[in-house]
């Protein structure tokens, strides 16, 4: 009696196993359907064909080339045009990363520091102005403002302040690499600052105020409260504005051409990729260096986020 | 009073939509009575690069235009009734990729292109021969297209020149442009005919620096040093003899190279020293935008269209400029230079040929070229372009360029040479600009070692 009883209370015990596809499940996947198949139709399947080409040898056209196996990748790895649009792709990656992030969230906080609204709200739109315009209209305009004699816009600015050798913004490749992060930041600065806006606007103010009681002043309060209170946003900004260095590509193109001229100083790794898939129809080599930067912006990303990994003493 | 504004509004939208919905009224036939040429049936889908299909205006002279879908319905239309076409328009920008698209989904029949794409897509199988369809049609002369760019271009004949898959439409403006009155200035002897690379280095040498006249800064020589096609290099290349390649587009892995030779040197060491003397700007093709115009401080324009010259002559009427830009030919030994040529072609599996050879021809044709002509400035490729304005030196003088052109290996449609040649050539250029110039014999050292691991890649 007593097995039995026990017996029947396992059985209530035990969870019924669930089925595949119940009713409610298939209206489910019948929702999710469409996005499940635009992913797998143009994000995973894209994914594996250009696995899949990089180690052929074609034009694109099909996936049937001829099999080189890792012939593509050693060719990219041993060419030093490879290598130098890594470097120039890390150096420009790096720095706009770094200001940006660092000069975004200066902005930020002296914006959220006003008391007065339609301050808040004017600046706002003032910085995240640049961030609508195309890539295309920035590079036009700022070829405009750097044009490399005295009659650009900048240099005749400086030259007030008595730099009258007009300097070569984009035809210097000692100061083009500088240039195009100076560009890259006036476009991306809005973007970051609304971002950290959201961030501190969530602080709680209670930390605030009871830093206030301990005696802590304006800095101090901004120092150890808000930075470590805001460090997931940082870390958010430092992969995703990492992932968009590594990928640099229009400014650069439109400004430097093919070459990444001056010097190849703008030469970056997609202008690398372009330049062998739509110019040399070599899309095996494009693939394999695709594929070659995917790798390394997977291990940035995943150094990045291991790092980042140390529990917030906050909490 | 709100009433009486939303009905006011309503019929002034009512009025302007009436209104612009119109034709242009304009004739676009040259006077000539379009009659019906033929009953034949059927549908043509027309991928198009970048031409206007909506009237509107020239922003450049602020003349009206008339688009080709108006076009078409005057002509074409009239003359084929029963052949329905399809306009779709392909802007330029990554036009490639989406064309290429377009004819591996068999939803385009005709297309205009750019050449090194149309020769690119025979290459892959993509495209028709012609061949058969020029045959049949008596009606049909290959004849009255330019000899150099009909049977001597990549853009519309097989690697191996055999076989005509293209029709010329539109012709790249590349020729040698220099200002009269900079030249007396200086009190430098114009320019030849025939200018050589030497010619033009040694005046453009005497025309760098502040000019005696006027005491501004003059630049001797411009062109742009970052070209996609480094049309100047070629130019160059066919000037000092280098060959650079020696083989056959239809088999590129058996390319062979010959990029280190003495003749290359020569190129190279002409643009390092030609590096000086244009504005900085010129290594990101900025620094001549005033070349054409009054107040121009370049002495020669290489690989110059002309177009701001004529410009000021249609808006304005501007004689002064017309006589003071004078165009020579190209830097090659008959004049020739690099020539772009973008033709309409006809997809592997067009659905309807005969419908679509009428269409390709159609918008092939004298007719049409004086259209794109007259309304948007494009460069015939036809023998008796009788069209051209008189006062269009520039036209002419492309068209006398084109006609002795012939394409080499150091062309837009050999993909080494777009993918690393002119990139590395530029990159020369920027840095001889900057007093940095590599040694030449290395620099080509390199490059040839370059392309024959390219080429073994291929293997």
């Amino acid at each position: 009696m007593i097995l039995s009883n026990e017996m029947n209370a396992d059985k209530k015990m035990t969870p019924k196993r669930k089925k595949w596809f119940t009713r409610n499940d298939w209206t489910g996947y019948l929702f999710s359907a469409p996005l499940i198949i635009g992913v797998l139709a143009f994000a995973i399947y894209p994914m594996f064909a250009a696995l899949f080409i990089s180690f052929h040898q074609t034009s694109g056209l099909s996936l049937n080339g001829k099999w080189v196996g890792l012939s593509n990748y050693r060719y990219a790895l041993e060419d030093p045009v490879f290598w130098q649009a890594l470097t120039n792709t890390f150096l420009m990656g790096v720095l706009s990363v770094v200001l940006g992030i660092v000069l975004s969230f200066v902005l930020a906080s002296l914006i959220n520091n006003l008391k007065w609204n339609f301050g808040k709200n004017f600046f706002k739109a003032v910085y995240f102005l640049p961030n609508v315009v195309s890539a295309v209209a920035t590079s036009l305009l700022f070829s405009f403002l750097f044009f490399p004699s005295k009659e650009g816009l900048l240099n005749f600015v400086l030259s007030w302040f008595g730099v009258h050798h007009p300097i070569g913004w984009f035809t210097n490749p000692e100061v083009s690499r500088y240039s195009i992060v100076l560009m890259s930041l006036w476009g991306a600065l809005g973007y970051n600052t609304i971002i950290f806006l959201a961030g501190l606007q969530s602080v709680p103010r209670d930390l605030y105020e009871a830093a206030e009681v301990d005696g802590a002043g304006g800095y101090k309060k901004w120092l150890h409260i808000t930075i470590p209170y805001l460090r997931p946003i940082f870390v958010f900004m430092l992969i995703m504005g990492t992932i968009g260095g590594m990928k640099r590509f229009t400014d650069v193109w439109l400004i430097g051409g093919t070459a990444g001229n001056p010097g190849g100083s703008l030469m970056t790794v997609v202008l690398y990729i372009y330049r062998n898939a739509f110019l040399a129809s070599q899309m095996g080599l494009a693939t394999a260096a695709s594929y070659l930067l995917f790798i390394i912006i997977l291990v940035l990303t995943a150094v990045m986020m291991l790092l980042n990994r140390r529990k917030d003493s906050l909490d | 009073m709100k009433k009486w504004l939303l009905l006011l509004l309503s019929c002034m939208l009512v009025f302007t939509l009436a209104a612009c919905s119109e034709g242009s009224g304009k004739d676009v036939t040259g006077g000539v009575e379009i009659k019906q040429v033929s009953d034949m049936k059927g549908t043509v889908r027309v991928a198009l690069a970048g031409w206007q299909l909506d009237n509107g205006i020239n922003a450049q002279t602020g003349n009206s235009t008339i688009g080709l879908t108006e076009y078409m319905d005057k002509t074409f239309k009239k003359m084929y009734p029963n052949i329905k076409v399809e306009l779709y328009q392909i802007p330029w920008e990554n036009v490639k990729a989406k064309q290429t698209a377009m004819l591996m989904s068999g939803d385009a029949d005709v297309l205009y292109t750019g050449g090194a794409f149309a020769s690119q897509w025979y290459q892959d199988g993509l495209l028709r021969d012609l061949d058969d369809l020029i045959k049949e049609d008596t009606s049909f002369d290959p004849g009255i297209y330019l000899d150099g760019i009909m049977n001597n271009s990549y853009s519309t004949k097989s690697p191996d020149g055999t076989k005509q898959f293209g029709i010329p439409a539109v012709l790249g403006r590349r020729m040698t442009i220099y200002d009269k009155k900079l030249f007396s200035d200086w009190g430098v002897e114009g320019l030849t005919e025939k200018a050589t690379p030497d010619e033009i280095l040694e005046k453009a040498k005497k025309m760098t620096g502040k000019n005696p006249k006027t005491g501004e800064q003059n630049y001797g020589v411009y062109w742009s040093g970052n070209s996609l096609n480094g049309s100047t290099f070629v130019a160059l290349t066919l000037a000092f003899g280098a060959k650079g390649a020696e083989g056959s587009l239809k088999d590129v892995k058996s390319i062979k190279w010959h990029l280190n030779t003495p003749e290359m040197v020569k190129v190279m060491e002409w643009l390092k020293e030609a590096a000086k003397l244009p504005p900085a700007g010129f290594i990101t093709a900025q620094g001549a935008e005033n070349f054409g115009l009054e107040k121009n401080n370049i002495a020669i324009a290489l690989d110059s269209t002309g177009g701001a010259t004529m410009n000021e002559f249609i808006a304005n009427n501007n004689k002064e400029l017309l006589d003071r830009f004078e165009p020579v030919m190209n830097m090659g030994p008959k004049g020739e230079g690099w020539v772009a040529v973008d033709p309409f072609v006809m997809a592997k599996n067009a659905k309807d040929v005969k419908a679509s050879w009428e269409v390709l021809k159609f918008l092939t044709s004298p007719m049409t070229q004086k259209y794109t002509y007259e309304n948007f400035a494009m460069t015939p490729t036809i023998k008796q372009a009788d069209f051209v304005k008189p006062e269009d030196k520039y036209v002419k003088k492309a068209l006398d360029i084109a006609n002795v052109g012939h394409s080499e290996l150091m062309d837009e449609a050999n993909p080494f040479y777009m993918s690393d040649i002119v990139p590395a050539v530029n990159g020369f250029i920027s840095k001889a600009a900057s007093g940095n110039a590599p040694d030449t014999q290395q620099f080509l050292d390199e490059l040839q070692d370059r392309a024959e691991k390219w080429s073994a890649n291929l293997k």
